[in-house]
């Protein structure tokens, strides 16, 4: 992806420190950026026509991918990708997200940072998996369901909708319904890795910016 | 101070050297120009001294070595050398980090760690001059070009570095703001600061620089000294594809009247109204020409809750190229995103005496924007022609339109990958093809070196096709003097002295996120 | 010119507020806290003299409220349950930004920066959540100027979105991703040339300093909870 400088004097690789340098920081913020404005623009096609509401967070996760692997192929050493989910976590924390889902993207970041880091940081596959790990960001809404149930259910939100509701809901809301929705979650991320992977080729790297 | 020794640098995803064996010695308080064709060098240059090459460009290869003020800029961090090393870029606009004068002139102090008194003595003491022409809570995003320019060079230089670096400083600068330039560089010049310029614009720099340095191809090609450059002929420099002096220029203005409308800048030579005049200019096109002039009537347009736009009646001619002035803030924008029906507004837009709707407006509407980017789809240029067809009338081939404008080498790469004055052929094309009868410019000069300037001007031309209408939003006085036939000036509406002067923006809110 | 605003808020507690509000009003049982934190939002705009958002915000929570609460016992009806039912998951949203729109209204990124800095977290995260806030309006603006190019281009529109949801998305993204890029090399250039994230122990203009407004809004906060907490209105 991007060319080693191959002259005796190039001081590329003795700026390549693997504590967090100020470029990497400007990298994390612009990325990080454009990744929540990405999702939040494709939520709000959501709010426009109803109809492609079921659509929107598989498109999210896809589009967010584009940016995702873009970013990844100007990480080269630990510590980038972990500030990355580090910061997307602090937002949507301020966006409404439990603490606790919060934590997980959080989480999420420094795996996708360890996944990239096994695979040297320049592996597509490594980037691929890296990606579908850290697409369940996307799932860490329902995360409190699994803890606790019964809280999730007792706020005037639902207890509003009646009881039979609540039951309906609570029943089709099963652990393994809830697995189920994970699994869609990664698949999706994984399908939107490879099309991000397929972007970067067909679009970014021939225009010289990956 | 700044001493280059065999320096060649090549970008990773460049097949030739951007710079080729550079050797260049500046002395300490020395002005020094740097000048030559477009990708010459001139910037890359710049962000060697700097060390953003190879700090922050980091992909590539360079080779030879750069000292500046004792430091090797390969081996010292980007902050040491920012302590020696002020850098002004080519966009003032895009380079600031904060939305007020103060805190501009403090960001760099803040980040070296000065201490909190000084640094507000300090600002105190630039920001003084700036805060009585601007006020104190002037937003910077709304500051005139010439103004902006004075605040990033004060923001440059405010943490005393020892050498300042500018890049094109003069570009989309008016006559009168570049004069204001050649003080500024005067005043620092005096206090002793080594300065290096990268320009095509030299004469305002006549009596300033100690030594002018053409490059080509990324070698230096030329040194003159500032008695040589002195005696060397405009014609001279035009052969190196270096530009003069810039003069101001003055149009004849169309037919125009509201609040929004400056009829200080355009009441010198009252266009005569009514059809009669339009059938005259009319007739150099065709029959129906005239009646193809695109019409505001009663358009007016808040935004945020503050008039932005009020002009009663406004006449654009049809064939003719409309180069559409005024100070930043006055409207210019809000008028052209109306045309194209991206704006909501009061009123009404008439072509040939037909109100157009907005949706209709934007199916007839083509925009070639400041950043030719973001309209730019397809990943090959062909493909973007050919999606312009698709979406329009369609009738003239892909092929024959892209060699028509010298396009056809390119047609299989990728559009973000050409230069800025290639993409906007481009998107002119891709109009072309769609069939787009009202064709915006918004600043086509800003992002290309101005030797394009003609070519950018024939193309604006073209555009104005017999049943076109074009109009060119511009500071640019080269670039109006050359493409464009009539103006209109707009300034800040001041329906019955409510309109805030210019410059200061609301002081709070959520607005200020906006852009 | 170089004096804090009187009366206003030391960044740290501004950036707090946001923080206690937010995961008050999104908690499971966060509803009660939602009156609370709207007459919050709207007397923070009172203060900054932001009439407009004072306004906005305040006809916003009526308005969910209204189609929240009292439309459903005007007219029980499966419309309005589920108009009800966005409005009561709409209010906690609108409560939430009120607050943050002071935040985001009164603090630069450079104010952010040194209130961070001495709330002692650490240099990347700062700095990086300093640039972020510089970077928010750039990128918001490149994405609606690549939604207008598509408009004129003919090129939006739900209708392409279902058919080709992948090549819609790529025509938004592709060119939003590459026009913020260039937008932001030369103020990432510039801010560097000027020493961002430098490590040098960064210092502030006017330092982030508690008055006697921090208590004041600590107190207003803890009786706004402790009242939300015993009244239970919403709930």
């Amino acid at each position: 992806m991007s060319a080693n400088p191959q002259g005796d004097q190039t001081a590329s690789a003795a700026a390549r420190p693997s504590r967090l340098s100020a470029r990497d920081l400007l990298s994390v913020a612009i990325f990080a950026v454009i990744f929540l404005v990405v999702v939040w623009a494709i939520s709000m096609l959501g709010v426009i026509s109803p109809l492609v509401w079921l659509m929107v967070t598989p498109l999210q996760i896809i589009a967010a991918a584009i940016a995702f692997m873009l970013f990844l192929t100007r990480v080269r050493h630990l510590g980038v990708i972990s500030l990355f989910g580090l910061v997307i976590a602090l937002f949507f924390l301020l966006a409404g997200n439990s603490l606790l889902s919060s934590a997980v993207i959080a989480a999420m970041g420094v795996v996708a940072d360890l996944i990239c880091r096994a695979g040297g940081y320049h592996s597509k596959w490594a980037s691929i998996w890296a990606y579908t790990v850290f697409s369940l960001a996307f799932f860490s809404p329902f995360l409190p369901l699994f803890i606790d149930r019964e809280g999730y259910f007792a706020t005037a939100t639902w207890e509003s909708m009646g009881q039979e509701y609540i039951d309906a809901t609570n029943k089709l809301l099963t652990g393994p319904v809830l697995c189920g929705l994970a699994v869609a979650i990664a698949a999706s991320g994984f399908v939107g890795a490879l099309i991000g992977s397929a972007t970067l080729r067909k679009h970014f790297v021939r225009a010289g910016l990956a | 101070m700044i001493r280059l020794k065999g320096v060649s640098w090549t970008y990773a995803h460049a097949s030739q050297p951007s710079l080729r064996g550079v050797d260049l010695h500046i002395r300490p308080g020395e002005v020094v120009a740097l000048c030559g064709a477009s990708g010459c060098g001139k910037s890359t240059l710049l962000r060697v001294m700097n060390g953003l090459i190879p700090h922050f460009h980091i992909d590539g290869a360079l080779t030879g070595t750069v000292e500046v003020d004792g430091l090797d800029t390969t081996r010292a961090e980007l902050d040491e050398l920012g302590l020696v090393i002020g850098a002004v870029l080519q966009h003032p606009r895009r380079q600031f980090f904060t939305d007020s004068v103060p805190e501009e002139l403090a960001f760099a102090m803040e980040n070296f760690g000065f201490p909190p008194a000084e640094i507000r003595a300090r600002v105190a003491d630039l920001g003084g001059p700036l805060a009585a022409v601007v006020g104190p809570r002037a937003r910077l995003r709304q500051l005139s070009g010439g103004l902006q320019q004075q605040v990033a060079i004060a923001a440059a230089t405010a943490h005393r570095p020892r050498v300042l670096l500018l890049d094109e400083p003069s570009s989309n600068l008016s006559a009168d703001a570049v004069r204001r330039l050649a003080g500024t560089v005067a005043s620092l010049r005096e206090a002793g600061l080594t300065m290096v310029l990268a320009e095509h614009r030299l004469r305002y720099l006549r009596d300033l620089v100690d030594r002018v340095v053409v490059l080509r191809d990324g070698a230096i090609d030329v040194e003159w000294s500032g008695a040589q450059f002195r005696a060397v002929s405009d014609a001279a420099l035009e052969r190196l594809g270096l530009r003069g002096e810039v003069r101001p220029v003055a149009l004849a203005p169309i037919t125009a009247v509201g609040a929004s409308v400056d009829a200080g800048a355009d009441a010198r030579e009252p266009a005569p109204a009514g059809d009669a005049a339009f059938a005259v200019t009319g007739g150099a096109a065709s029959g129906d020409a005239g009646g193809a002039d695109l019409e505001l009537v009663g358009v007016r347009c808040r935004l945020g809750g503050r008039l932005v736009l009020d002009v009663e009646r406004a006449r654009f001619e049809a064939g003719r190229v409309t180069a559409v002035r005024g100070p930043n803030g006055a409207g210019k924008t809000t008028l052209a995103r109306i045309v194209a029906g991206l704006q909501r507004c009061a009123g009404q837009v008439r072509r040939g005496g037909r109100v157009l709707g907005r949706r209709q407006r934007q199916r007839l509407t083509a925009v070639v924007m400041q950043d030719v980017q973001r309209q730019l789809f397809a990943d090959t240029v062909e493909g973007e022609i050919e999606l312009a067809g698709a979406r329009g009338p369609a009738g003239s081939d892909a092929r024959s339109v892209l060699a028509a404008l010298d396009l056809l080498d390119l047609a299989e790469r990728h559009p973000l990958s050409l230069s800025g004055g290639q993409q906007q052929r481009l998107v002119v094309a891709a109009a072309r093809v769609a069939g787009r009868r009202i064709v915006i410019f918004d600043e086509p000069s800003s992002g290309v070196d101005r030797r394009h300037l003609r070519s950018i001007a024939d193309q604006i031309r073209q555009a104005a096709a017999p049943a076109n209408t074009v109009l060119l939003i511009s500071h640019d006085d080269d670039l109006i003097a050359l493409a464009a036939d009539r103006q209109l000036t707009l300034g800040p509406p001041r329906p019955g002295g409510i309109g805030r002067p210019d410059g200061i923006g609301r002081p709070d809110g959520i607005g200020r996120q906006n852009r | 010119m170089a004096a804090p605003a009187r009366g206003r808020l030391d960044p740290r507690s501004r950036i707090l507020l946001v923080v206690i509000v937010s995961l008050a009003v999104m908690s499971p049982d966060g509803l009660r806290f939602v009156p609370a934190a709207l007459a919050l939002g709207t007397a923070l705009a009172l203060t900054d003299r932001a009439w407009r958002r004072a306004g906005a915000l305040a006809a916003a929570g009526a308005a969910m409220f209204a189609g929240g609460w009292l439309t459903p016992l005007w007219w029980p009806h499966p419309i309005t349950a589920v108009i009800a039912l966005a409005c009561q998951f709409t209010i906690r949203f609108v409560a939430t930004v009120g607050v943050a729109a002071h935040l985001i209204a009164t603090t630069s990124p450079t104010a952010l920066s040194a209130g961070l800095r001495a709330a002692h977290a650490p240099r990347p995260i700062a700095v990086t959540l300093a640039v972020m806030l510089r970077f928010f309006p750039v990128v918001a603006g490149e994405a609606a100027a690549v939604a207008d190019a598509m408009r004129l281009g003919g090129l939006a529109g739900a209708g392409g979105l279902a058919r080709h949801p992948i090549r819609a998305l790529e025509r938004f993204a592709v060119p939003m991703i590459a026009a913020s890029l260039r937008a932001s090399e030369d103020l990432s250039a510039s801010a560097l040339v000027r020493g961002l994230g430098s490590r040098r122990r960064p210092s502030a203009m006017i330092p982030p300093r508690f008055t006697w407004a921090d208590p004041a809004a600590g107190l207003a906060l803890a009786a706004l909870a402790a009242l939300s907490w015993w009244a239970r209105p919403l709930a």
